[in-house]
């Protein structure tokens, strides 16, 4: 799925988990193999990004583990978007895509997905408490 | 300048330090803590992230005691910075940084941090395991638990268990387990006091007295999951002798493979832990033990001890 929503190589060398809703993690072998052991577990590994659907959503890790290897469906922003995006306010796009998911980039720095809206703009799926504040 | 007040317990407290610049701690305790950052290179490469802050005009000094910790020199709002939420750098006391330098986690290692939220130093232990080796990450708070998993996420760290438990009950499932265990205690924070003026007004001998129960009851629990040959850094950020050396007295006593080492940090300015203090007479190897002082640095007060599993006596 990564590769056709994407262009992008798998994580092959570690382990993906599905967490519920559709959640998906990353971790290694050895790290599930520790948690086996302990008691208490609340989460293990990173959260890298969500299925909706037939669609992947990428969460900001999972986007900058990524970030070499995306070859399609993404979008360069200016500084100024950039700040506007981790505000989680919405980018309009300069040219329409037929993508619901687009990877946003600053610079070398991969800033997670967005949703791409009817209206031509992308809306950053960033969580709320990941936002920076309006200056 | 407003006037910290302090309790009349903590001024009898201070008094009884041998050493210590009560004057000089109590100026300290009303300056603001210096800004520091530890540079996150589990996300990108040090001397890129250096560039992109030097580019926004953050002006950095390099923290002589830690590999990635920079002071930061001009009045800048980093938690509303791109780069920190992007979890590029990482805003930690440049003091805080010490236990995990002292603790030296290699690849590959498994290792324990028995009071871990909100996550400064686990996050740092994962910087330092590069992806391999596990991080078990313990708090006993559901709410720090949040805070813990979020700056974990931020950082991206894929080889951490974050777990909800007593840490006084770990080694019923973990006894012998870990090649190395940071036990950050929780604490009275007289090394935090310009952080958080209530620990000075409010402190008192019989909470530090309560506290010093439960952190010896952790630092054996932490000492018990370690392996034979196995290293834990006790450490705390205040200055009562009931909570660091106390601690440690007894642990070494009940636990007799437990062997103190000594502690060598460049550039960190340290005293010896204390031999002597109002009724109790610690043991000499506790001299191993180093206190840091918030007004040496103008950062946080820290105790810290590093403690060898030599055999299997638990």
């Amino acid at each position: 799925m990564l590769e056709r929503h994407y262009g992008a190589e798998d994580f092959s060398d570690k382990v993906l988990i599905q967490a519920g809703e559709g959640k998906i993690r990353l971790t290694t072998s050895d790290t599930i193999k520790v948690a086996e052991k302990m008691r208490g577990v609340q989460s293990l590994g990173l959260y890298i990004a969500k299925l909706e659907g037939q669609e992947v959503v990428l969460s900001i890790e999972g986007s900058q583990l990524l970030c070499n290897s995306i070859k399609k469906n993404w979008i360069e922003l200016t500084e100024e978007q950039a700040r506007l995006w981790m505000e989680g306010a919405p980018i309009q796009l300069d040219k329409p895509t037929a993508a619901r998911y687009v990877v946003a980039f600053y610079k070398r720095l991969c800033l997670g997905c967005g949703r791409v809206s009817a209206d031509g703009k992308v809306y950053p799926q960033v969580p709320k408490w990941r936002r920076i504040q309006r200056e | 300048m407003s006037t910290i007040k302090i309790s009349e317990d903590l001024r009898n407290l201070l008094y009884s330090l041998p050493e210590v610049d009560v004057e000089s701690l109590l100026e300290s305790y009303q300056k603001p803590i210096r800004q520091s950052i530890r540079v996150n290179t589990l996300k990108a490469r040090e001397e890129d992230v250096l560039n992109i802050l030097r580019e926004k005009g953050v002006e950095l000094e390099k923290i002589p005691w830690t590999r990635y910790g920079y002071w930061v020199i001009n009045d800048i709002n980093l938690s509303n910075m791109l780069e920190h939420m992007l979890g590029l750098i990482y805003i930690q006391g440049a003091v805080s940084m010490a236990p995990v330098e002292v603790l030296s986690p290699k690849p590959g290692e498994f290792i324990l941090d028995l009071c871990a939220a909100p996550g400064s130093k686990t996050t740092q232990i994962a910087q330092a395991l590069q992806g391999e080796g596990v991080i078990v990450a313990n708090d006993v708070n559901v709410k720090r638990i949040r805070a813990l998993s979020s700056n974990v996420q931020r950082c991206g760290v894929i080889n951490c268990v974050i777990t909800q438990a007593d840490g006084r009950k770990f080694p019923l499932w973990a006894k012998g387990f870990f090649d190395k265990v940071l036990v950050d205690a929780p604490c009275t924070s007289l090394g935090i006091v310009s952080k958080d003026w209530g620990a000075a007004k409010n402190w008192s001998f019989r909470a530090s007295e309560r506290l010093s129960k439960l952190q010896l009851s952790l630092a054996i629990s932490g000492f018990d999951c370690l392996k034979v040959g196995g290293v834990m850094i006790y450490a705390t950020c205040t200055l009562s002798p009931q909570e660091n050396e106390w601690v440690i007295d007894r642990l070494i006593t009940i636990r007799p493979s437990a062997r103190l080492k000594s502690i060598k940090l460049e550039g960190l300015k340290m005293s010896k832990g204390i031999l002597e203090w109002q009724h109790n007479k610690f043991n000499p190897e506790l001299e191993q033990c180093v206190r840091v002082y918030p007004y040496e640095h103008e950062a946080e007060g820290f105790f810290m001890a590093k403690i060898v599993k030599e055999g299997d006596d638990s």
